[in-house]
C-alpha cells in the first residue's frame, strides 16, 4: 500500500491521499476507507468525502497535528475491498446521441459498433461530483476515450449517456456539459422523491463502488 | 403543528430561495451543501424572532421584490440593503394587507427575511434549501404563497417588545474586514511569488459570482503545472486555475474539482465576502 500523505485543509479538516493514480487499486482503497469511515468513524469526525485518490475528512472541532496525523495513522490498516463484494446495477439505454457518429468516427468504428463497444465493458462507479447523481464510471475501453467538446453545451438533457476522456456517465438532471452525448438510459439515475434520512442512497441509483451495465434497448 | 400562508409573493425580478441549514453529509452522491451565502445574517433574522438559528428562510439577491403579508406576522429583515419598506436588523410586526417591498441596493448582496415561526415547504433531500443552478429545493415564484409553521402571532403584538441586533452587528457591506484565508491543500505547490501576492495585492469581485462561486479579479498568479485529479472541494475553498484568477467555491459549487486549491475561507470570513458587490475591493490575510 502506498504512503498515506495528509495535509491541513483549514483548522477543523484534512485532505488525505491514499494513491498516486486513479486506477483499481485506488478506488478499492477509497472504496475501503468510506467503509471503514462509516463504520467506525473516528469520534470528532463530522463528515468525508472521496476523489480518485484522495479523502476529504470535516471534523466538528479544530484538531492539533498529533491528533489529525492519529486518525490518518488509522487509516494504513484498512484492508483494500474485493471488486465481487460490490452490487451492480444494469441500466437500459439507447444509443442514439448527437455525438454518437463523432464518438464512432474517433474510433474507426460504425455507430453500431462503437454502441456495443461501449455495451460491452462492466463499468463501477469511481467517484461523484459535478452534480447531484453524477457518477464518473470506470472502465471505458480506450477506443472509446475522447476530448470534451471544446465549448460546453449549455443544456444536456436529463438522462443523457456521454462519455469523456477516459469516463462515462450518465447527466442525472439537465445542466451545462461538455461530455459527447452518446445515447439516453431510460431509468432515472437521481430521484430525490426516494429519499430518505435513514437511507439517502435511495434517492441515487448509483453509489461510488457500484457496478454498472448497459442493456441496450431499441425503441 | 399548524401551517399557515402568511406570505404572498406579488413580484420577483429575479431567482430567490427558501434556506436552512442545508444539506450536510451528501457530497458522496455529488450534493452540495447549500443552505445560506450569509450564516451571520440568516442567524440573526432568525434569532430577531426568536427561531432556532437554522430555521427556514428567505434568501434574496439584489432586485424588485413585493409580497403581501396574509397573517398577522413578526418578521425580521437582515443581511443586504435592499431597501426593503421596513427597517433592518429588528423584529417588525405586520398585519394582513402589509406589503413588503424593495427600492435600491445601497450595500450587500444577499438580503435574509425570517418569520417567527419560520418558513416551511416540503424538504427536498433533506432540506428546503434551494440551489437554482441545481434546481433541486426551493425558488420562489409569483404568486406564491410561503407558510409558517406555527399559528403566527396574532394578538396585539405590540404588547412584546420588539428585539433589536446589537449595533455591532449590523454589518456595514462596504467596509468588509480582511477576509481570513488559511492555507488549502496544495499551497505548498503553488509558486512563492504567487502566495506573497495573494495576500499582499487587492481583489475585486467579478461580475459573474453567485451562489456556486465567486470569481476574482487583480494580478495574474501563477498556478501549479502539473494535472490534478478531481478532489473533494470544501465551500469557502480558492482555487486557483491556470488562468490566474482566483474562484471561491461557495455553497452550492461543486463537490469536487481538479484546480489547485491555494486556500479556505472559514464559514465566518465567507459570510462577509459574500457579501461583497461586483467591482468591491477585498484583502485577504493568513488566518
Amino acid at each position: 500500500m502506498p504512503r498515506i500523505r495528509w495535509v491541513r485543509y483549514g483548522p477543523d479538516a484534512v485532505m488525505v491521499w491514499f494513491a498516486s493514480s486513479a486506477d483499481d487499486a485506488a478506488l478499492a482503497r477509497g472504496l475501503a476507507l468510506s467503509e471503514f469511515l462509516d463504520t467506525q468513524p473516528p469520534s470528532a469526525l463530522k463528515r468525508f468525502s472521496v476523489g480518485f485518490t484522495s479523502l476529504l475528512m470535516e471534523f466538528d472541532q479544530s484538531l492539533e497535528d498529533p491528533e489529525i496525523r492519529r486518525i490518518v495513522d488509522s487509516l494504513h490498516t484498512v484492508p483494500p475491498r474485493v471488486s465481487d463484494e460490490r452490487p451492480c446495477v444494469t441500466v437500459d439505454v439507447v444509443y442514439d446521441g448527437p455525438d454518437l457518429e463523432f464518438v464512432a468516427a474517433c474510433a474507426g468504428l460504425s455507430p453500431q459498433d462503437a454502441a456495443a463497444l461501449h455495451a460491452s465493458a462492466e463499468y463501477v462507479v469511481h467517484v461523484m461530483g459535478f452534480s447531484p447523481g453524477f457518477a464518473y464510471l470506470r472502465g471505458l475501453d480506450p477506443r472509446l476515450h475522447v476530448a470534451r467538446l471544446p465549448s460546453p453545451r449549455t443544456r444536456v438533457p436529463a438522462g443523457s449517456l456521454a462519455v469523456g476522456g477516459e469516463h462515462t456517465a450518465i447527466y442525472p438532471s439537465e445542466t451545462p456539459g461538455g461530455w459527447r452525448l452518446i445515447g439516453r438510459a431510460l431509468q432515472p439515475v437521481f430521484d430525490p422523491s426516494r429519499f430518505s434520512q435513514g437511507s439517502p442512497e435511495s434517492a441515487f441509483l448509483l453509489s461510488p463502488g457500484v457496478r454498472v451495465r448497459f442493456r441496450p434497448v431499441s425503441l | 403543528m399548524m401551517e399557515v400562508p402568511v406570505l404572498e409573493i406579488l413580484e420577483l425580478s429575479q431567482s430567490a430561495t427558501l434556506q436552512d441549514e442545508g444539506r450536510a453529509g451528501l457530497a458522496r452522491w455529488g450534493v452540495p451543501p447549500s443552505g445560506p451565502m450569509d450564516t451571520h445574517a440568516m442567524w440573526w433574522a432568525n434569532r430577531l424572532v426568536g427561531n432556532p438559528e437554522n430555521a427556514a428562510v428567505v434568501e434574496c439577491p439584489p432586485q424588485r421584490i413585493r409580497a403581501r403579508v396574509l397573517q398577522p406576522a413578526r418578521i425580521s429583515l437582515t443581511g443586504a440593503d435592499l431597501g426593503w419598506n421596513v427597517p433592518r436588523w429588528r423584529s417588525v410586526d405586520l398585519k394582513p394587507g402589509d406589503v413588503l417591498m424593495t427600492s435600491s441596493n445601497p450595500s450587500g448582496v444577499w438580503s435574509y427575511l425570517a418569520v417567527q415561526g419560520g418558513f416551511r415547504s416540503q424538504p427536498i433531500l433533506g432540506s428546503v434549501s434551494g440551489a437554482p443552478a441545481l434546481k433541486l429545493g426551493h425558488s420562489l415564484k409569483v404568486g406564491m404563497r410561503l407558510c409558517t409553521t406555527t399559528q403566527p402571532v396574532s394578538t396585539t403584538p405590540s404588547s412584546i417588545a420588539s428585539a433589536i441586533a446589537p449595533l455591532a452587528e449590523q454589518r456595514d457591506y462596504r467596509c468588509p474586514p480582511s477576509i481570513q484565508v488559511w492555507p488549502g491543500p496544495q499551497w505548498d505547490e503553488i509558486p512563492g511569488e504567487s502566495r506573497d501576492a495573494f495576500f499582499k495585492e487587492p481583489w475585486v469581485v467579478d461580475i459573474q459570482s453567485s451562489r456556486s462561486g465567486m470569481r476574482l479579479q487583480g494580478c495574474r498568479l501563477e498556478s501549479i503545472q502539473r494535472e490534478l485529479l478531481s478532489e473533494p472541494v470544501r465551500v469557502g475553498t480558492i482555487q486557483l486555475p491556470s488562468g490566474g484568477s482566483p474562484i471561491v467555491s461557495f455553497v452550492d459549487g461543486p463537490t469536487v474539482g481538479g484546480y489547485p486549491k491555494l486556500g479556505w475561507i472559514p464559514r465566518a470570513s465567507l459570510s462577509w465576502l459574500a457579501q461583497c458587490r461586483p467591482g468591491q475591493q477585498v484583502h485577504f490575510v493568513r488566518a
